[in-house]
């Protein structure tokens, strides 16, 4: 049975209601822009009886006993937060590895013109024009000159791999140092999420900055996380505690600071104490071009040169030179970056056969005839071309599966104006129909305590 | 009841824009090829026409200098020729004045003072035309460094070794002919030879006709001399032309590769144009109304 005045409070709880459903509307309206915001929805529930009956009391049967918030919910659905964790993580590998291989294969000017295989071409026909005039030095001079040109090309891709490394080298720092930064403040706001869950307060907007920080990590290093019951989260790199409760583990780069040959030790990334070769997110990415792609490159652009260099040099020892002395290096190292042209004068091309007169090119002959390691330079290239485009196309697919993904979060944690609109309008539909009952149980009760008995 | 996939602004902000950057991104990489003309402007274009592109490079490159040695052959096989084709001549009038000098009825001792006289110019320019220089060195003195090839006294100074020319793969042709073999070995070649007739000629004419036989022989060796550098000159001659062939097959091949089919390009311009517009047309239309544009 209810009381006189009772309507009011059922009034008066939809006024509430409705405000709050009016506070949420516009509150994503205000955050449709925020990153990391998910949407939140107001769930009404009517007021009713308790679910536990009291001991000697009994919930009057009636209508109307109004409407409470029975929460604000946060509109996000775990697994798919998971999903798109992974597949930025492996978004964040193939679009870092991409960028760095094409940033360094525009420095291969391969095929062109301007090319290591072009200067090996000239170089090879610089031996031929040596071949037929011996007794010229203009044709010995040109020839050094294009063996010169040819060191500038090979030297140039070497110190373009290096450049590309040392690069990758700075930003993997950066990128540590944003892991250990998102860590630190992934460990406050569990603090932050703690407190809340045992103060039994609202934490919207904590979970919000949780679920940013998790999918910020996970872009940076692939890590995997768990949900506690207190709704915190525990995050781990390869099985590595990197955030723990309110604490996080400091992140640093160890290994070689330059790209020597051979290749030093391994660039790792540390969580802790732990050395950890990452398969996945930038720091993975960064990982792979600098522990893989370029010291594999640089490696076979060494074994190119090692051939240049043995094929040019054995051959040329065979010959003798204008002044009738055998043929000294004509190269010098055995590395790209060490490759350097051993001849200056021009008299010392070993041009002729030490059996033969004087105006011989035989041996030249023979030098331009040679392979040079240009096959293994074509391997090189093509190998190389079909790594990036494969890594391009790799990184294309995982463009369209990350986008759909986003998608799906999107339709589930986005903000719809339209919707929005909606809302807001019923809510103050909602509102001023509540307005009305009060001004309707008001006059009822007015006829009751003012006109009752009155008799005119 | 169905369920309608919620559809957000922002997620419409989004594939809109992704459209965009497709479409955008696909302009620009058909305006790159038209722009450099190039089908493969680096390696991940194609990795399979790269090493056909680099490959066919390295042919016509190879190819070109092939040409090149040939063409510089060709100058010398030519200049050895016509040398050889006057001294020929100049031979055969050598042979005229000793078979003059041979018969004794036409001839007194001072008949034959004067055909000495002019076999010695005859024999000078021989000399001359035997130590004509090619290139900085001279024509019949093999990879000698030495000036001449025959000394005034007759003796050959240069060697016997072939100078080739590489004309192909692993293809080489000598383009030289050496004094030895042209002109008679030792002292029986040609200026020996001469030299003795001029003494035989005014000393003792009766020897005149062994001289001849042997004048006769060296005729015939300059004559093989000379069918062999015709031989030779057709083969690079016709190496030459088959490199110029396959020279343009290969550039038309690499082109076929590396270069831009301009038509069917600025026909996927003109494509990719109006799908880039499409998106730009929807983007704008779907971007813009809003459900406050129809409340009060």
């Amino acid at each position: 049975m209810s009381g006189t005045f009772s309507s009011f409070n059922t009034a008066l709880s939809a006024l509430r209601y409705n405000r709050v459903a009016m506070d949420v509307a516009s509150g994503n309206v205000a955050n449709a822009g925020t990153e990391g915001y998910a949407r939140r929805q107001v769930i009404g529930q009517a007021t009713g009886a308790p679910a536990v009956p009291a001991m000697w009391s009994r919930w009057d049967v009636n209508a109307g006993d109004g409407v409470q918030p029975g929460g604000i919910k946060r509109m996000v659905d775990p697994l798919l937060d998971a999903r798109a964790r992974l597949e930025h993580a492996a978004s964040g590998f193939l679009d870092t590895r991409v960028a760095s291989l094409n940033r360094f294969e525009t420095a291969l000017a391969e095929p062109g013109e301007n090319g290591v295989a072009a200067a090996l071409a000239a170089y090879q026909a610089g031996w031929h024009d040596v071949a037929n005039n011996p007794g010229d030095p203009a044709a010995r001079a040109q020839l050094i000159a294009r063996a010169e040109t040819l060191r500038g090309a090979i030297v140039s891709q070497d110190r373009a791999v290096r450049t590309e490394w040392a690069d990758q080298r700075s930003r993997l720092t950066a990128a540590a140092e944003e892991v250990e930064q998102v860590a630190k403040e992934l460990a406050k706001v569990n603090d932050g999420l703690r407190s809340a869950y045992v103060a039994g307060t609202d934490a919207g907007v904590l979970l919000d900055q949780r679920d940013l920080l998790t999918m910020r990590l996970s872009e940076l290093t692939g890590s995997k996380i768990t949900i506690k019951a207190d709704t915190t989260v525990d995050v781990t790199v390869q099985g590595q505690p990197l955030v723990s409760g309110n604490v996080s583990t400091p992140v640093t780069v160890t290994g070689a600071t330059e790209l020597t040959d051979p290749p030093g030790a391994p660039v790792e990334f540390r969580v802790g104490n732990a050395a950890l070769t990452l398969t996945a997110g930038e720091v993975g990415g960064i990982q792979s071009v600098m522990n893989t792609d370029l010291p594999n490159y640089l490696a076979k652009l060494d074994a190119f040169v090692g051939q240049l260099v043995s094929d040019t040099n054995t051959q040329h020892a065979l010959g003798n030179d204008a002044d009738g002395n055998p043929g000294g290096a004509f190269f010098s190292g055995t590395t790209a970056a060490t490759l350097a042209v051993a001849i200056t004068d021009p008299s010392d091309v070993a041009a002729g056969d030490p059996s033969k007169g004087a105006l011989d090119g035989s041996n030249a002959s023979k030098l331009a005839g040679l392979d040079m390691g240009g096959r293994s330079y074509r391997e090189l290239i093509t190998s190389t071309g079909v790594l990036i485009s494969s890594a391009n196309r790799g990184a294309a697919n995982q463009a369209v599966l990350v986008s759909q993904v986003d998608a799906s979060r999107e339709a589930l944690s986005g903000i719809s104006i339209d919707e929005e609109m909606v809302n807001l309008l019923a809510a103050q539909r909602g509102y001023e129909g509540a307005s009305r009952v009060l001004t309707t149980i008001d006059s009822v009760l007015d006829t009751l305590i003012n006109r009752t008995g009155l008799l005119r | 009841m169905t369920t309608t996939p919620r559809v957000t602004q922002r997620l419409m902000m989004e594939r809109s824009l992704t459209a965009m950057n497709t479409g955008l991104g696909r302009l620009a990489r058909t305006q790159e090829q038209l722009s450099s003309g190039r089908l493969i402007n680096r390696p991940s274009d194609s990795p399979t026409g790269t090493n056909d592109a680099m490959r066919l490079r390295a042919q016509m490159s190879a190819d070109t200098q092939y040409a090149r040695n040939a063409s510089d052959g060709l100058a010398a096989l030519g200049q050895t020729d016509s040398t050889l084709q006057s001294m020929s001549d100049q031979v055969r009038r050598a042979r005229d004045l000793i078979l003059q000098g041979k018969s004794t009825g036409s001839a007194g001792p001072e008949a034959r003072a004067a055909l000495a006289a002019e076999l010695t110019q005859i024999r000078e320019s021989l000399l001359t035309m035997a130590n004509t220089q090619h290139m900085g060195r001279s024509l019949f003195g093999g990879t000698s460094d030495s000036k001449v090839a025959y000394q005034p006294d007759g003796t050959f100074v240069g060697d016997s070794n072939a100078i080739e020319r590489t004309i192909g793969q692993g293809i080489t042709a000598k383009v030289n002919t050496t004094g030895p073999e042209a002109f008679g070995v030792g002292a029986d070649n040609l200026f020996n030879v001469l030299t003795e007739t001029i003494t035989n000629m005014t000393t003792n004419p009766d020897a005149l006709g062994a001289d001849l036989d042997r004048l006769d022989a060296v005729a015939g060796s300059m004559r093989t001399a000379l069918a062999d550098v015709g031989t030779r000159y057709g083969r690079v001659e016709t190496a030459m032309s088959t490199l110029t062939d396959v020279n343009l097959t290969n550039s038309a091949a690499l082109s076929e590769v590396e270069n831009v089919d301009i038509a069917k390009a600025v026909v996927d311009l003109q494509m990719q144009e109006v799908a880039y517009q499409a998106a730009l047309g929807a983007t704008a239309r779907v971007l813009q109304p809003s459900l406050l544009d129809f409340l009060r």
